[in-house]
Order: structure tokens, then sequence, then C-alpha cells
């Protein structure tokens, strides 16, 4: 935009903003492990891919977690992970025990959980929550 | 100036003795500067260099007091003549003429009939309280036909013209005109020398600043807003902010007109693609 003042000159250097305006909620496209995935190795990571660039602030532990299903249907929520977000933007990861060498128990489900909290670059939030199980190997 | 003869009547404008003259020239005290003289009967006439007329005599030489003094009033060194200036050229009369004095000047006087100041011009152009860009504008106007118009800034001249002969009409550039207000008027001089009083002023503001603009706010970057709001504002060396207008284009649509209004709401349409690189 540009001003004009009272005798009739105009801003020769006028103010520019640029900006992208993106509506599209995104989509996690694809997880590992599968969902439904049986003998998943122990020290296995989580990942998800999405179908557009999301904003690194929003992919944190509060938006992708990972719980242990229980023989009793209950869930345990895994504390210790570590969530980033790659470089791109497109792929998320969680490390389910960070630096620890802890694996993952045998036999076990677990499920990753990634909520609408994550939300791409320009602030549109995840169309819907995505939440997968797998089973690691005995 | 010096004089000799006789001194019947003090014309010699110095003592003399015996009474009735001296046959050798005196310096008269009391004046100097004497470009013209002329010696009458019993009265003597100088013109100095400024115009005016130094006396001495009789009361045929003016300035003793009036007839009733007649023959016992005299002046006795030379005084000035009263209601004379721009004289360049006196005679004295003599016994026989009688007595008459005559003096010519060298002023132009008035022609018969105008000795009124002719009325002040009209600036007529630029309009008051009105902008220039570049600082180089013709003042123009009206004025009494053939008149000499001046224009003034303050007290300041800033050229004269000569008015139109039959329409009175008359206009003077000026230019390197500073950045900021100036108020010009104009005075008229007719050809007898009769100055008008002030023409009505005009002051013209002469601003070559360009006003720089501002994004107050609005989305920049990625945005999930497809109405987005911008605000904005400016600011200029002599407009107040208030008196600013605003233009703005969206990617390479043309400059909207201007107006007053400091935001605009964009409606980004929502097909497809649905990611739009709108540049303001």
């Amino acid at each position: 935009m540009k001003a004009k003042d009272e005798a009739g000159n105009e801003d020769q250097s006028p103010a520019q903003r640029s900006f992208t305006v993106d509506t599209t909620e995104p989509m996690v496209k694809s997880t590992t492990p599968l969902s439904g995935a049986p003998g998943v190795g122990r020290g296995t990571n989580l990942t998800a891919s999405f179908s557009e660039t999301m904003g690194a602030s929003s992919v944190n532990t509060t938006t992708f977690k990972l719980y242990k299903v229980n023989p009793d249907g209950t869930q345990t929520q895994i504390t210790d992970v570590v969530v980033g977000l790659s470089s791109d933007g497109l792929t998320a990861t969680l490390n389910p025990f960070g630096a620890k060498t802890t694996l993952l128990a045998r036999s076990t489900k677990y499920k990753g959980v990634i909520t609408t909290g994550t939300k791409d670059l320009a602030g549109n939030p995840l169309a819907q929550q995505k939440s997968w199980t797998f089973t690691t190997k005995s | 100036m010096w004089a000799w003869g006789s001194n019947s009547d003090y014309q010699l404008s110095v003592d003399t003795t015996p009474y009735w003259g001296r046959t050798t020239p005196a310096k008269v005290s009391g004046i100097s500067n004497v470009v013209g003289v002329s010696a009458g009967t019993d009265q003597s006439l100088a013109v100095k260099d400024d115009g005016t007329v130094w006396t001495s005599g009789s009361w045929h030489s003016g300035n003793t007091g009036g007839l009733d003094d007649c023959c016992t009033t005299f002046n006795k060194s030379p005084v000035q003549v009263g209601g004379l200036s721009g004289i360049t050229y006196v005679v004295a009369g003599l016994r026989d003429s009688p007595y008459h004095n005559l003096a010519v000047s060298s002023d132009s006087p008035p022609p018969p009939g105008d000795s009124q100041a002719p009325s002040p011009p009209t600036i007529t152009s630029p309009q008051n309280n009105s902008y220039d860009t570049d600082g180089s504008f013709s003042v123009s106007g009206s004025a009494e036909a053939g008149s000499t118009v001046e224009l003034f800034e303050g007290t300041t001249s800033k050229g004269t013209t000569k008015a139109d002969s039959s329409s009175g009409a008359w206009s003077i550039a000026v230019s390197g005109v500073s950045e900021g207000a100036h108020t010009y008027s104009a005075k008229a001089t007719d050809a007898a020398g009769n100055t008008s009083s002030a023409s009505n002023s005009v002051t013209v503001t002469v601003d070559t600043l360009s006003p720089a603009t501002n994004t107050a706010s609005g989305p920049s970057g990625p945005s999930n807003d497809n109405t987005p709001t911008f605000s904005f504002s400016g600011s200029d060396n002599l407009s107040q902010a208030a008196n600013l207008r605003y233009s703005y284009k969206v990617d390479g649509s043309a400059w909207s007109s201007y107006s007053s209004e400091t935001s605009i709401t964009l409606g980004v349409p929502r097909a497809s693609p649905r990611a739009l690189t709108p540049s303001m």
C-alpha cells in the first residue's frame, strides 16, 4: 500500500507484505510402524508423515503420544518420549525412550496418537486425530 | 557660494562694512553643495544638490514672515524656502520684473486627474492554501491595466511585471521556492507613481517530499485466514497523518483509488489451489 500527502505526492516505495493463504487441513498420510503391524522390533521409533509442511512448535510430546495398551484394556502413557519434526516439516518422529537404551516390552501392544494440536505452517489443525496400534515381537 | 556687490537688503548673506555692500567676493557661511544661484534686486536664491532652495535678503526672498514684515524683516543668512523639493533651477526677479522668483523641479508631476492610488491587484492563481510539488509556479491575477505589479512574499519583492495594457492580466513566475508554506501578495503602481494597497494574500505550501507508508498489522507468510485484514499508516513531513490517503493493490491488480481508509480486508478465494500468494 502507498500513501499520498495533501500536496499529491505519492510514496515511491510502497509498503509491501507477502503472505500465503492456506485453509487446507493437513492429514497424516502414513505411519511407521504400520497400523496393526505385528512383530515390530522393540527398538523402533514411531513416525508419521504429513500431507503438508507442519509447524515445528505444534509437534511435541503433547500432540504426539505413545501409550502401552495393557492386557486389561487400560493404557499407560510412555512419558520419556522425545518428539521431533524433520527439517522439511513433513515427518514427525517419536523416540519411545529418548537417550535411554530401554527397549519396548516384548509381545506388547502399543498405540501412537497424533492429536489435532498439530498444525501446518498456516495454522490449520490436523483434520482429525490419528491413532494406530502395533505389537512388538516376542 | 560667494557673494559680492550690493547688500542693501542683506541679500549677500554676509556681513559687510559699509552696509551697502562689498567689492570683493566673500564666502557665504551656512550653505554648501550649491549647484545653482540667481541674484535678484534685493534677494538671492541658491539651489542645493538635494533639490532644496535657500534664500536671503528682503521679504521678496520669501520665508520672512509674510507681507506685514515688508521692509523691516530680512533674511540675513541663508534660510530654506519651504514647499519646494526636487528643484534644479531658480531665477530671482529684478526690481522692474517685479520681484517674483521662479523655480523649476525635475520631478514629473502626476498627470492631471490621476492622484488616486490604483485598486489593489487580485491574485487568482494559485488558490489560497494550495500545494506545489516542485517549488516552481506562477502567481497570476489581474490589476489596473498597464500598471506595474510587484509580487511580495512578506516584505520581500519576488519580481515585477507589467499588467496587460487592456486586460490587466499579469503573471510572475517564482522558482526555487523552499519546502513549506509561503504567503504572497501583490501591489500595483500606476504610471503616475501611485501605489495600491496589497492584494489578497495567497498561501502556497511547497511539498516536494513523498510520504512514507508502513504496514501496521496483517498476516505475513503462511496464514489460514482467507479474509485477512491489513492495517497501515503513513507519515509525511508536512501533511498530518490524518490527512494522508491510501491506495493498495494485491499481486498484479491495479492500484485502488485513494481513500482515507487505513485498513482493508481481502477476500481470498477458497478455490483450488487454495493456497494463494498475494503480495501487498
